[in-house]
């Protein structure tokens, strides 16, 4: 045993001696107070089933968003080449005939 | 208060999963001694022991599900006491370091004696000597103060200390080397200060 540890090893054999003399006293209510906060906060924490749906709720909005961002970005992303397809791809097909006669 | 000879844990147990009132507030009252005992031997005397005893039995209830009797259910407290007592001493501002000035002039006597001298420490100093324990120990990590307490001062086993913590006793024995190796320092550095 080095210096040190005889330092410590006689430290805490004093320190062992000394008594903590403070009641071991419940505040009045306490029990009550806590037993009432402890059920509700357990109840609210609910059944497995109830967890599992709300984790399946988040997992189904996350797959419905993924959806539509990959939509719109695959929309977004085409683009037709060929200008016969184009033609009945359009919604407004008066609309191109006037913007190309428009255009030339 | 209920005695721990007669209390009927497993029966509380049952009755506060099924939502009694009555069962979980003798529970608390069973339970409260113990963990107002590892909140005074782990934390400083400034701290608000009802706070910090209310917030682990909030943890208990919260978990109480979850517990599958594979230890004792004080044990299982004890645990959830304990590291909510890390997770107060982590909270806690940065340890400033360990100096003389910050010593009462009793403490700073007791500590020049042991240093200095190789006798034992007078009984009369039993309390200065806690508290210089208590001063030393809280320069080290929350995990390595939980479990040099539980050695030196309480002087517990590995097997105890595991079970009322969790950790398996390899970690315990790391933890354990580590806070000795940072108190040798210490003191190397304190008698270093003495002597120049």
């Amino acid at each position: 045993m080095n210096q040190s540890d005889e330092i410590w090893s006689r430290l805490t054999k004093a320190a062992r001696q000394a008594r903590d003399d403070r009641e071991i006293e419940m505040q009045s209510g306490f029990a009550t107070r806590v037993a009432a906060r402890g059920l509700t906060v357990n109840q609210g924490n609910g059944s497995l089933f109830e967890r599992f749906a709300m984790r399946m709720v988040g997992v189904s909005c996350l797959v419905a968003l993924f959806a539509v961002v990959t939509h719109f970005s695959f929309q977004g992303s085409t683009e037709i080449e060929d200008p016969t397809t184009a033609f009945f791809q359009m919604d407004d097909a008066a609309t191109i005939i006037l913007g190309e006669a428009g255009n030339g | 208060m209920s005695d721990d000879e007669t209390f009927d844990l497993p029966g509380c147990l049952a009755l506060v999963r099924s939502g009694d009132q009555a069962a979980a507030r003798e529970l608390v009252e069973h339970l409260y001694p113990q963990v107002i005992r590892i909140i005074r031997r782990h934390l400083p005397r400034r701290v608000l022991e009802e706070d910090l005893a209310q917030e682990i039995f909030m943890k208990m209830f919260s978990r109480i599900d979850q517990y599958n009797g594979t230890v004792p259910l004080p044990h299982w407290v004890s645990r959830i006491a304990v590291t909510t007592c890390i997770d107060h001493l982590r909270a806690q501002k940065r340890r400033p370091e360990f100096r003389w000035a910050d010593l009462s002039e009793k403490e700073a006597e007791v500590l020049d004696a042991v240093i200095t001298n190789e006798s034992e420490v007078a009984p009369d100093d039993a309390v200065e000597a806690h508290e210089l324990v208590h001063k030393l120990i809280s320069q080290l990590k929350p995990e390595d103060q939980v479990v040099i307490r539980m050695l030196d001062l309480e002087q517990r086993t590995l097997a105890e200390i595991s079970e009322h913590t969790g950790w398996n006793k390899s970690l315990v024995k790391v933890r354990a080397f580590r806070a000795r190796r940072k108190l040798r320092k210490l003191f190397e550095t304190l008698e270093q200060k003495e002597r120049s």
